[in-house]
């Protein structure tokens, strides 16, 4: 077992590991179950989070990779009573239905708006193509992306 | 703006919950002292167990029970319909995955220690992994005395004399691909035993009542002592119907043993290998017409790949066997569907319900039928399908809604540009278009061999401030339900939908609703819903009439307000419900929905199928790469007869979701199988669609015209929303290459295979077999 620790959510985490636990198997553990594990081999997407500034698969990543780093779920984004303008799309547009691939796609859209703040069609498919999603047909959800960009570029504005 | 729908346009009520992360699925429960539980399945398809040592197994640190078939605390039979199946096998293995030994320990990583060190010795024995040989005399045979599970037939007029009468046949044997399911979350159970004896179970799952019948008769208690929670369903599309038993079953076996909760949760791998999946089929049609088109007989046999349980396969098949005419009105019928044991994927219920794969013949059937007659596809369709002077289904039954299709037709040849679209010059470069069309009929809800489980509940209890609770027992897996039950009730209630709660279904709030499938949630959750409203209502009227001062058939109750036609008199709805729990009067009632008993007779197909019948339409454009082989949809038109939309975001995600997955079926996704074992089981190898993958358009109409039977007129969404696809792929791809489509998934390889064997090389796709 090895101490690590690295920041959730601005919070320092404290924890042991074994050399072979991921950080989505930490994660989950220490309460961040928005982070869902659906494959376990980096297909899915499921278990998106975003380190150091980052959109990547906790899966994929060593729980002692993490260490000393800074992650972010989408518990940090926003919650129900004050929802991030990328959640406030994806509601109004009505681009969740079971929800299970929802919390990480959140978190790659906003990676992608950090970059690209009024992205074109093709970025937004491509910035969710490691995204499956079995129950939307996808269309939906470009279209939130594409909406929450207006809506953040308003908030800016403002 | 809004062009369809009755509801009030607010987000789905589980919304916010989904995107802050804060939804709990059953994976994302811990309760304390919990296990984890594990399952070691066969290597092989077909074998007989010699040895199984789990000496080792059991000496792993951490680990508290590994139980073999002789160590189960209940009865190791775990079919929902024919008893051919165990919770653990003891004997004889059918299929890779079966499971050998099921595991608990106190975590992931000593529970898969514990796996690595269960030795098993097996036997291999020859299997049967070609359904077409499934009845050869010197076939293995699989379970029981024979590869025949059952036979469905539709015998509708002569139509040996229909083929003699014929003056052109049309015959193709179609080998259409199974699916996986493929819902993100996937399958996973949380068992425990409560203090006085009672048992809760968390799952996953479309029909939780199916998972409480299992878990009771596992751990032989009363129905009533097994407490099932439907938790926050990560998507269904049939794979959670009957298979979630299974887990279900497996987690209360090592719960019962441990006397400690146990959550067992499927890796997706052996997700993939051992879960339920759309069945491959093989169909035999054979088309008997006239030149002048019209289809005088048809002749079919339908081969259905049950794998080697029965599970639903012969549910499924009764539904793939009446829907095998397709939305036509043929004289002379004969069909049969055999379902049949194999060692390869285990079949069940995939949105759809057997209903695609034959949709896939028959549409195709009638496009060679128009090509051999030099006719229009919309044209043998205007020809030979149903209307209000041609209302005859497959069954025999006059359909009341026959009318609707030809308006579909209509539709879809408008809306998908098909004129324009049909009539290009065919392309002779390595890129070719094309646009083909799929229709279908569908009965919505049960089958009538299934109608003792058409029966659904809502619970209702209006609250003294004018908020309400529903408790459905249809379930919420994605698709909607909760909005779908609020809007219908607070409609027919009078008031505003933001002051309705309805709960994901919990076994002890309301009756056995049956499963939540067949697209049935919408039409018998909204019936039940609008009986419990019809016995509600009238009590609040009464008590604002009397607070008025005016009579009941005075007063109606509308946007949260009781008022008199002429506004006279008013009083709110939260008012009058606060004076309802003063005078301590009875504010909750338990609606029910029944469907209409049918008449069905089973040796014929001949009777009422269904309650109602619901058509659609697809059209698909696709561009055929013919260097490589590459399938790509340009666009998509969808025409459903709906009845009526109950919510335009709702339909709308139905009608995406089931074309992109009738997309991902047709084109990308398929079984690579070697001896029952599918050597591509998880999302690395197994392709299903991504954003990448959506196309430019998807175009759609919906026609209202109520159905009378359905809430508000409302039919279902679910599965019509796929089931032409696939037919439309093909068809586009056969005008796109002029080259007959009797396979899907139409994959590079398929379709390069089907341009070779155009070319002369007949022997092509057998020699690849």
């Amino acid at each position: 077992m090895m101490d690590i620790s690295f920041k959730v959510n601005g919070k320092e985490l404290h924890v042991s590991v074994t050399g072979n636990e991921s950080l989505l198997d930490v994660l989950r553990k220490n309460g961040f179950t928005s982070v869902k594990r659906g494959c376990s081999e980096g297909e899915c997407g499921a278990c998106g989070v975003i380190v150091d500034g980052v959109y990547l698969k906790s899966c994929l990543m060593l729980a002692v990779q993490a260490h000393g780093r800074e992650v972010m779920t989408v518990e940090a984004l926003g919650d129900v009573q004050e929802p991030h303008p990328i959640q406030v799309a994806v509601v109004e547009e009505g681009a969740v239905q079971c929800g299970f691939c929802t919390p990480s796609r959140i978190l790659a859209s906003y990676s992608l708006l950090q970059n690209s703040p009024n992205p074109s069609d093709d970025e937004v498919k491509e910035a969710l193509d490691g995204n499956l999603c079995r129950c939307t047909g996808y269309v939906k959800q470009l279209s939130a992306v594409k909406k929450a960009a207006e809506l953040i570029g308003k908030e800016g504005e403002a | 703006m809004k062009k369809y729908g009755i509801d009030q346009g607010l987000p789905r009520p589980d919304a916010h919950a989904k995107v802050t992360g804060k939804a709990r699925y059953v994976n994302d429960y811990h309760p304390p002292k919990m296990l984890i539980g594990g399952i070691v399945g066969s290597p092989v398809a077909s074998g007989r167990i010699k040895s199984i040592d789990v000496s080792e197994a059991r000496r792993v640190p951490g680990i508290h029970a590994v139980l073999t078939a002789d160590d189960l605390p209940g009865p190791n039979s775990m079919g929902i319909i024919y008893d051919d199946q165990p919770v653990l096998v003891k004997d004889r293995v059918r299929m890779v995955g079966d499971r050998l030994v099921l595991i608990a320990g106190e975590t992931r990583e000593a529970v898969e220690e514990a796996k690595r060190r269960v030795k098993v010795d097996i036997e291999p024995l020859p299997g049967l992994y070609d359904v077409t040989r499934a009845l050869d005399p010197d076939a293995p045979v699989v379970n029981g005395d024979s590869n025949l599970i059952r036979e469905f037939k539709v015998i509708h007029g002569d139509v040996e004399s229909a083929a003699h009468d014929a003056e052109i046949t049309i015959s193709g044997e179609y080998h259409i691909g199974g699916q996986e399911h493929a819902y993100l979350e996937p399958q996973g159970t949380l068992a425990f035993p409560e203090a006085d004896g009672s048992w809760t179970v968390y799952v996953t799952a479309q029909c939780p009542f199916y998972v409480r019948a299992a878990v009771a008769r596992f751990l032989k208690l009363p129905i009533s002592m097994v407490h099932v929670v439907q938790t926050v369903t990560g998507g269904g599309f049939g794979g959670k119907e009957d298979y979630p038993n299974e887990p279900a079953v497996c987690a209360a076996a090592l719960a019962k043993v441990t006397g400690r909760p146990v959550k067992l949760i499927y890796a997706r791998d052996y997700d993939m290998q051992v879960t339920t999946k759309r069945h491959p089929m093989v169909i035999r049609h054979t088309l008997h017409a006239r030149r002048d088109g019209k289809v005088v007989g048809v002749d079919l046999e339908i081969l259905v790949d049950a794998g080697a349980y029965a599970g639903l396969s012969t549910v499924v098949a009764e539904r793939a066997n009446i829907s095998s005419v397709g939305p036509y009105e043929i004289p002379n019928i004969r069909v049969s569907t055999k379902v049949l044991y194999t060692n390869n994927l285990f079949g069940g219920p995939y949105r759809g319900f057997g209903a695609p794969q034959v949709a896939a013949a028959h549409e195709s059937q009638m496009d060679r039928l128009a090509s051999a007659l030099g006719m229009d596809p919309f044209e043998v369709r205007r020809i030979n399908g149903v209307s209000r002077e041609h209302p005859m289904f497959a069954s025999g039954e006059n359909l009341p809604q026959a009318h609707i299709y030809p308006e579909l037709l209509d539709r879809l040849e408008e809306l998908s540009g098909w004129k324009q679209y049909r009539n290009q010059p065919a392309s002779s470069g390595r890129y070719r278009e094309g646009i083909g069309i799929g229709t279908i009929i569908y009965g919505v809800n049960l089958h009538s061999g299934g109608q003792r489980l058409d029966r659904s509940a809502a619970y209702i209890i209006v609250q003294q401030d004018g908020s309400v609770n529903v408790a459905v027992g249809v379930t919420e897996m994605g698709q909607g339900a909760l909005a779908a039950m609020r809007t219908m009730a607070a409609r027919a209630l009078g008031i505003s939908e933001d002051l309705i709660y309805v709960t994901q279904v919990d076994t002890n709030q309301v009756p056995d609703s049956g499963p939540t499938v067949a697209s049935r949630a919408t039409v018998s959750g909204g019936r039940a819903i609008l009986d419990a409203v019809s016995k509600l209502r009238p009590r609040f009227l009464e008590v604002a009439a009397d607070m008025l001062g005016v009579s009941p058939g005075a007063l109606d109750l509308r946007d949260g307000v009781f008022s008199t036609s002429d506004g006279s008199a008013l009083v709110s709805w939260p008012e009058v419900t606060a004076e309802y729990y003063v005078r301590r009067l009875n504010p909750a009632v338990v609606g029910w929905f029944r469907s209409p008993d049918r008449e069905y007779d089973h040796d014929t197909g001949q009777g009422r199928a269904y309650m109602f019948y619901a058509f659609a339409g697809h059209a698909v454009r696709v561009r055929v790469d013919t260097e490589t082989g590459k399938v790509d949809v340009l666009d998509v038109t969808a025409v459903h007869d709906v009845g009526r939309v109950i919510s335009e975001v709702g339909i709308e995600g139905q009608v995406h979701g089931g074309v992109i997955q009738g997309l991902g079926w047709a084109l990308l996704e398929e079984f690579r199988m070697k001896e029952g074992r599918m050597l591509n089981a998880g999302f690395t190898d197994y392709l299903i669609p991504t954003a990448m993958d959506a196309p430019a358009d998807i175009k759609m109409y919906f026609i209202e015209d109520p159905e009378p039977q359905g809430p508000f007129g409302a039919k279902g969404i679910g599965e019509p929303s796929f089931i032409s696809v696939g037919a439309a792929v093909m068809n586009a791809v056969y005008h796109a290459l002029g080259t007959e489509v009797d396979i899907l998934p139409l994959t590079p390889e398929n379709v390069w295979r089907l341009m070779n064997r155009s070319a002369g090389n007949n022997a092509a796709r057998e020699d690849e077999k």
